[in-house]
């Protein structure tokens, strides 16, 4: 009654005066009657607006002629010319162009249609498609330039990321993640309690956060996507966008997943009777080859016997065995499963979600895991037409039970250890305790028992992570919007170590415990003016500047004692200990912060010419105090040459983008403190008891800075007949001022120093492509493929010409992590050739009582001089690859939705330590060696078995591959993996009463991999934590599982 | 309105938690200008002087791991064959461990003859930290150029990384060097360890160091006459049996002139190093056995030699079993009967310098001084023996040709001091090496050891190879 009474008014008065007011009501729906809520409805010229209620309905007073914007999320904007109606019902057509939709970008949001820079989006669905515990392993193959290696198949272990290619030696190469707008550290978790035999990996941070929550991710690649990021850009940025809220009613949702997973392979190692068959054949070799003993009269090493049909083996001290196959020993088929319940739903003003999720995955190797528990909170509410606040909220709980897997010497690693004991030791000794390998081999305890290294120790990682932020957006002018962002990242994380006596490495300690505490925090504040408005209708322009702030911390404490009487309550009383060890017995504090500025200025004319400039000043405490701001500009211009009228009725090609870009970014994961003059301290004594001594340890680099990268890119977006996407880039990133650790001479007095020097090019190509194949009511299929190609080389290195990191050299004009060994040039046949050989004769004729014999490896001389010196040495392989792509095929039939993915790598090589060629009768190795040469059999490939250990005979020098790598343990690494399969059926919503919708589906992760590589897995990068200097090296690393699971998703 | 307060508000916090300057203040270690003010730094800064001594690099591991291997006394089945078959080269993990270790102990000592003088304290503390200070310059400064020869000289601590590459200086720059620092320490250093323990040098330990130093500068006249002074003026004595120097309750007395220190929360790892291989020697949880004895050199002792008994091939293990090790090992660094420092160390201090080392100095100095062994030279020499056979019975008789007298001495040292890395540089300095390792490839090349190829490639080429390398 009310209301019409005013709209008379209204219209009484309209009569009177062309100025007068209106007042409209509607209901705003959907193309199939569903009401809209939450509507922005605005009066075009003004900052009047409302927003439409919880059934979509509104009511707004407008002037006559007025025209009335309708907007919201994920629908096609309307505009309506209001003439005399009071009521205007308006019909909002969902959005379906990829075109029209929104990409956030570093502070802000942009239309796709608008980007003038790099950026590749994945929703939620798409990344969360496989089973992952962390994020960065959902966006393996689904994003072109970004490639995504394991670094170990451990639950809860990092993978790499390598956008556009490695672009530092000793910095991260890791990406920057911002989490709904807020930076997050990214370090390792780890507070390493052990010493380099048996290290402990270090929680991936991004494992602690649930990837379910995620509802997209953009990966930012060209510069003028990352200058906005400034010092810590260069490796590219990776939005990560929670799932929010929306009006409406409360919409609960479960899903969840089980599953179990199995390692891929296992490795085909001797198995007892050809271990001892081969030792036996080793000491032979050993005692005879000087030709001055009888092979017959040597007394095999171990002895067999056939008893009721089985094999028993005879070993060091008349112990007897009957095999044991370690690989079968350790792995297991393990569980993972996955529940997570979200609410969510809202007002007009305000909208929340929630959500709680428990994911656990046990290791295939035994008594391995990884479990988290995390809740999420985001909630929006539009206080005022001009005001909005917003919160995001995610605490954290994980619980990582970690085995030794990473490790520098794979005897001490569970899955080393397992490729490399003797399979002639037990797991238990007779008196059911666990067996040492010094009572079954004659080499004593090399290796630890590898169930023993697994199920014995204590070796768990807890972690506690809370990430908040608000925000609050106010509209202090028609357009003109200033936001405050808060955020906090706290992370607590606790490593509980214990080794007891009952393997080889807690036995030489008499036990050894410890704990180790990390806390990490870290502050942001952001503030920033954003202006938006149209001139002349053509002129479009987005004005942003800002200025933040953010602070890091971290402390970390730990303790670790030996020599424990007993090993029953742990290190939960490490004062049980009877020894410090004091080289990790301390604590240690980090702080740095980094102070900015920034500004982007986005204009387009008429939606045809597109620029974008950017610039961001960074102060760093890290920095040197020579060099405290760096500047970080872009520029970027784009074409929308569909738009042009020549081509603007062209109904096949609706969109044809071309972009071109440039932009400084700058990399500052240099470690604080590293400017430096540092007096460090030492634990030592001077006569009785302890001292702590002091000296200078770096001599300090004021001038030290960021690593600064300059990015090209030029690029093209294509849409054909509005649903076939195309998007080609190509780009050259020069990155200059390399932070590196130098080695100084070590005359100067000290051995390293962090400065910067030298540079590394990355250039290469994407292409993905996009394509809906068949889009029918109930039969769609689309396919999406992306390949990418990046070239990496070093260009300089500085005052150095080359730096030798284990069996890579960095080097001027290769790649970073070239393979750098000796060249294999098959065996040593006869003596004759071995005369004929001027290295070898020279080496023969001076070598004393090890001459070389025939079954040794022949290494090539290859500077001719008669000599085997590290000169020989030369470029074996390449760990970076030559290509990596994605292929992904969606199909829709009827109910029933099947999805696969497949990935791959080509040209990519890898160092393989657990390929060993050489056998000396103290480890295990692969049954190939028993093809190894003997007089008999001229193998080419594996030289003769020795057997090294008889005391005080010393058998030929054995050229241990340790001592001299070769190209033969560089290997193709090149792959095409069925990534996964994942089949599903959706129920009709009207089965069952009281649910909305519900799938089920069948999931199928890392099914088939075709390969030639002989490892484990391809997909592998064992010294992850350790640069890139140190890429594509397989050091018998955890492998990855293969995972067959069921699923269920249900909305009520 | 009031949410206009409010983001302002939000924005002055911002402000605020920028406001200081970008300037970082570490809360675990000391910056450079904070530190060396008061005495307590200076001593501070001179135990981590000290501390070198002790590292992996140097006696605690691989200057003897280095040098007993290259040596006649050793053959390994475990450790790096390559040293002891002399196919080694520039890239030697060893090597580059005690080249570093020597040039950081350089650095530790720079800055505190550099920096004490400034600190706020007494100068007779000041004084005696900078003579200290210099002893250890010239004892690394000694072991390099024995091992290396020619090598960079640097006496002051690197201020800035562009004066990093440094090129060789001569051997003769280098012992000028030594003995200027030598002879600044002793006149300063107390005849009395100021630690009560011994680990911190005195005049003694200077001025036995400068008479060995002069031996290898092949300054006879003046290696004899410090020596002398040690002998003559000194407190030292030979213990009454060789067993007694290894006696961890016989350390920093009577025959030790400088010991690197040891103590039962600070162990020695040599013995691992030493000794036989596994899990099972008494009181030894650990042993790898890389430095493993001759058994030519066994065999090699004269009979009645009591030096011999350092040496084993048997062992009673902890199940009361006799093993037969098939090798002889060294006993010098397991402390039997004392209770281990930890699974892997022994409390057996580290020899440096002892007085029968003084004693075969000036025999052989003297020798040569006069181009003919004096009676001197045979009473310093007989010393040491009649100490090795218990009696003097097998003492060296009167009449030797200078060339068969330093074979003596030469043959001497090499009982006395084995396992103690002095071998291997006897034979270098006096040219013997080329023929002491008959079948292996023993060239004029390993006279001195190759620089680190690490070194030649970081200072760009600066710092040479040596010669044949």
């Amino acid at each position: 009654m009310k209301r019409t009474l005013s709209t008379s008014f209204a219209f009484f008065f309209g009569l009177v005066c062309s100025y007068a007011q209106l007042i409209i009501t509607g209901t705003v729906t959907d193309e199939t009657g569903q009401p809209i809520p939450g509507v922005n409805i605005v009066e075009k010229g003004t900052t009047n607006g409302v927003i439409a209620d919880f059934d979509g309905n509104y009511t707004i007073q407008v002037r006559s002629n007025a025209t009335i914007a309708f907007s919201s999320l994920g629908f096609k904007p309307e505009e309506v010319v209001v003439d005399s109606q009071e009521t205007i019902d308006i019909i909002l057509a969902q959005q379906t162009s990829e075109l029209d939709e929104v990409v956030v970008v570093g502070y802000g949001t942009v239309k796709k249609s608008d980007l003038t820079g790099s950026i590749a989006s994945v929703s939620g669905n798409d990344l969360n498609q496989r089973t992952i515990s962390s994020l960065d392993q959902g966006l393996k193959g689904i994003s072109s330039g970004v490639q995504v290696i394991s670094s170990s198949g451990e639950p809860g272990a990092a993978a790499n990321l390598r956008i556009r290619g490695g672009s530092s030696i000793n910095a991260s190469n890791e990406p920057l993640y911002v989490l709904d707008g807020f930076p997050i550290a990214n370090s390792g978790i780890s507070t390493n309690l052990t010493n380099t035999d048996n290290s402990s990996p270090s929680l991936n941070p991004l494992a602690t956060l649930n990837p379910n929550d995620i509802a997209s991710i953009e990966v930012l690649k060209d510069a003028s996507a990352t200058a906005i990021y400034g010092s810590r850009g260069a490796n590219g940025v990776v939005i990560i966008t929670t799932k929010r809220g929306r009006s409406g009613k409360p919409e609960v949702t479960y899903s969840g997943y089980s599953g179990i997973q199995t390692v891929i392979k296992k490795l085909d190692v001797l198995n007892a009777s050809e271990f001892v068959a081969l030792a036996n054949r080793g000491n032979v070799f050993s005692s005879t080859y000087n030709n001055t003993v009888d092979p017959t009269s040597i007394d095999p090493i171990y002895q067999t016997r056939n008893e009721n049909g089985q094999t028993i083996y005879i070993v060091k001290n008349g112990n007897e065995v009957t095999g044991t196959d370690w690989q079968n020993e350790i792995f297991r088929s393990a569980i993972i499963h996955d529940h997570q319940i979200g609410i969510r739903g809202g007002t007009e003003n305000s909208t929340y979600l929630t959500s709680v999720n428990y994911f656990d995955q046990d290791g295939v190797v035994i008594n391995s895991g990884f479990k988290r528990l995390s809740l999420r909170l985001n909630a929006d509410i539009q206080i005022s037409p001009k005001i909005k606040v917003g919160n995001s909220l995610t605490v954290t709980r994980s619980e990582n039970n970690a085995v030794f897997a990473t490790t520098n010497n794979a005897s001490s690693s569970v899955v080393g250890a397992a490729l490399n004991m003797p399979p002639i030791v037990p797991v238990f000794d007779k008196d059911g305790e666990f067996a040492f390998m010094e009572d079954y081999s004659v080499f004593g305890s090399t290796t630890n028992n590898p169930v023993a290294l697994a199920t014995e120790p204590r070796n768990d990682l807890f972690s506690n992570r809370a990430l908040w932020s608000i925000f609050g957006e106010y509209e202090m002018l028609p357009g003109l919007v200033y936001k405050a962002n808060f955020g906090m990242d706290y992370t607590d994380s606790r490593r509980e170590l214990y080794q007891p006596q009952s393997y080889f490495s807690g036995r030489r300690l008499l036990g050894e415990g410890g704990i180790g505490n990390l806390f990490s925090r870290s502050w942001l504040h952001e503030s920033t003016l954003n202006y938006t408005n149209t001139f002349n209708e053509k002129h479009n322009l987005n004005l942003l500047t800002g200025f933040t702030t953010q602070n890091f911390f971290s402390r970390s404490s730990r303790i670790v004692k030996t020599n424990f009487d007993s090993d029953d309550l742990q290190n939960y009383a490490v004062q049980n200990g009877q020894d410090f060890n004091l080289d990790r017995t301390g604590s240690a504090q980090g702080e740095s912060r980094l102070d900015s500025y920034l500004g982007r200025i986005n204009y387009d004319f008429d939606k045809r010419y597109f620029i974008t400039i950017t610039g961001r000043v960074d102060g760093s405490t890290r920095f040197g105090a020579d060099n405290k701001y760096g500047f970080f500009p872009s520029a970027a211009l784009a074409w929308r040459v569909s738009e042009e009228s020549f081509l603007q009725d062209n109904e096949s090609l609706s969109n044809l983008k071309i972009r071109g870009s440039f932009g400084v970014t700058g990399n500052q994961a240099i470690g604080d403190y590293n400017s430096l003059v540092r007096i460090s301290t030492i634990n030592t004594t001077l006569g009785t008891g302890g001292a702590v001594g002091f000296f200078p340890s770096t001599p300090g680099n004021p001038d030290l800075k960021w690593e600064t990268t300059t990015q090209w890119n030029v690029g093209t977006d294509i849409e054909l007949f509005k649903k076939l996407n195309m998007t080609f880039d190509y780009y050259v990133k020069t990155t200059d001022d390399l932070i590196f650790n130098a080695t100084l001479p070590s005359s100067s007095g000290f051995t390293s120093v962090v400065k910067n020097a030298g540079s590394i090019e990355n250039r290469g190509w994407e292409f993905s492509i996009d394509a809906p194949v068949v889009l029918k009511e109930d039969f769609s299929w689309r396919l999406s493929a992306n390949i990418s190609a990046n070239r990496n080389e070093v260009l300089d290195l500085g005052e150095s010409d080359e730096i030798l990191v284990n069996n890579a050299l960095i080097s001027e004009g290769q790649p970073l992590g070239s393979f750098y060994t000796y060249i294999f040039d098959g065996i040593f046949q006869s003596q004759e050739q071995i005369d004929n050989t001027p290295y070898a004769a020279n080496y023969n004729e001076t070598a004393g009582n090890r001459p070389l014999v025939p079954g040794h490896v022949i290494l090539r001389d290859l500077n001719g001089d008669g000599e085997i010196t590290p000169e020989d040495k030369t470029f074996v392989g390449d760990p970076n690859p030559d290509y990596i792509f994605g292929l992904t095929s969606k199909l829709f039939y009827k109910n029933i939705n099947l999805d696969i993915i497949v990935t791959g790598v080509q040209g990519i090589d890898i160092f393989n330590e657990t390929y060993r060629t050489d056998f000396n009768g103290n480890l295990n190795g692969g049954s190939y060696i028993l093809n190894s040469w003997t007089p008999q059999n001229n193998n080419n490939t594996f030289p003769a078995a020795t057997f090294t250990f008889t005391g005080e005979t010393r058998g030929p020098s054995t050229l241990r591959s340790s001592d001299f790598p070769t190209n033969r343990s560089v290997e193709d690494g090149s792959f095409v993996r069925l990534d996964n399969v994942k089949l599903g059926y959706t129920f009709n919503n009207s089965l069952i009463e009281g649910i909305q919708s519900l799938n089920i589906y069948v999931s199928g992760n890392n099914l088939l991999t075709i390969t030639n590589y002989r490892g484990f897995d391809p997909d592998v990068n064992s010294r992850a934590g350790q640069g890139n200097a140190n890429l594509g090296r397989d050091e018998a690393t955890y492998p990855r599982a293969k995972t067959i699971l069921l699923g269920l998703n249900v909305t009520f | 309105m009031k949410t206009k307060y409010f983001f302002t508000l939000l924005l002055s916090l911002g402000m605020i938690l920028s406001c200081s300057d970008l300037e970082e203040d570490p809360k675990t270690f000391f910056q450079d200008a904070e530190f060396m003010q008061t005495e307590a730094d200076a001593i501070g800064a001179l135990t981590g002087a000290y501390s070198i001594l002790r590292s992996t690099g140097y006696y605690g591991l691989d200057q003897y791991y280095v040098s007993d291997m290259l040596s006649d006394q050793t053959v390994t089945n475990f450790g790096d064959s390559s040293l002891d078959d002399f196919v080694f080269n520039s890239e030697n993990g060893r090597i580059k461990s005690v080249w570093d270790a020597l040039y950081i102990g350089v650095n530790r000592a720079n800055y505190i003859i550099e920096r004490t003088p400034g600190i706020q304290g007494k100068q007779e503390l000041i004084d005696m930290v900078v003579a200290e200070g210099k002893f250890l310059r010239a004892l690394h400064y000694f072991n390099l150029v024995k091992m290396w020869g020619d090598v960079p000289l640097r006496t002051t601590v690197l201020t800035s990384i562009a004066d990093a590459n440094q090129e060789k200086a001569s051997r003769e720059d280098i012992y000028a060097q030594i003995i200027n620092d030598l002879n600044d320490a002793k006149s300063t250093l107390p005849d009395e360890p100021t630690d009560s323990q011994g680990a911190r040098a005195t005049s003694w330990a200077a001025k036995s160091l400068l008479a060995k130093v002069y031996l290898y500068a092949e300054q006879y006249e003046m290696a004899t006459q410090e020596a002398l002074d040690v002998i003559e003026n000194g407190p030292f004595e030979l213990f009454g049996s060789y067993e007694d120097i290894w006696l961890v309750t016989n350390e920093n007395m009577t025959e030790h002139i400088y010991q690197v220190q040891t103590n039962e929360d600070n162990g020695s790892g040599l013995k691992t190093w030493f000794a036989p291989r596994g899990t099972d020697f008494p009181g030894n949880p650990r042993g790898w056995f890389h430095l493993g004895m001759s058994s030519e050199f066994f065999n090699s002792f004269e009979e009645g030699d009591t030096r011999k008994s350092l040496l084993d091939t048997t062992y009673i293990n902890t199940s009361g079993e006799v093993v037969n090790t098939n090798q002889p090992f060294s006993l010098k660094y397991i402390a039997v009967g004392e209770p281990a420092v930890s699974d892997s160390q022994h409390n057996v201090n580290y020899p440096v310098l002892r007085f029968a080392d003084v004693l075969l100095i000036h025999a052989e100095a003297s020798a040569r001084a006069n181009d003919a062994p004096n009676a001197a030279s045979y009473e310093s020499i007989n010393r040491v023996r009649e100490r090795a056979f218990g009696n003097s019975n097998n003492n060296l008789s009167e009449g030797l040709e200078l060339e068969d007298f330093i074979n003596a001495v030469i043959a001497e040292r090499n009982f006395e001091f084995f396992a103690e890395g002095d071998r291997y540089w006897d034979l270098t300095r006096t040219g013997r090496f080329l023929n002491a390792f008959p079948g292996f490839p023993v060239e004029q090349k390993h006279r001195y050891l190759p620089i680190p190829e690490s070194e030649i490639i970081s200072s760009g080429g600066v710092v040479s190879q040596n010669e044949g390398w």
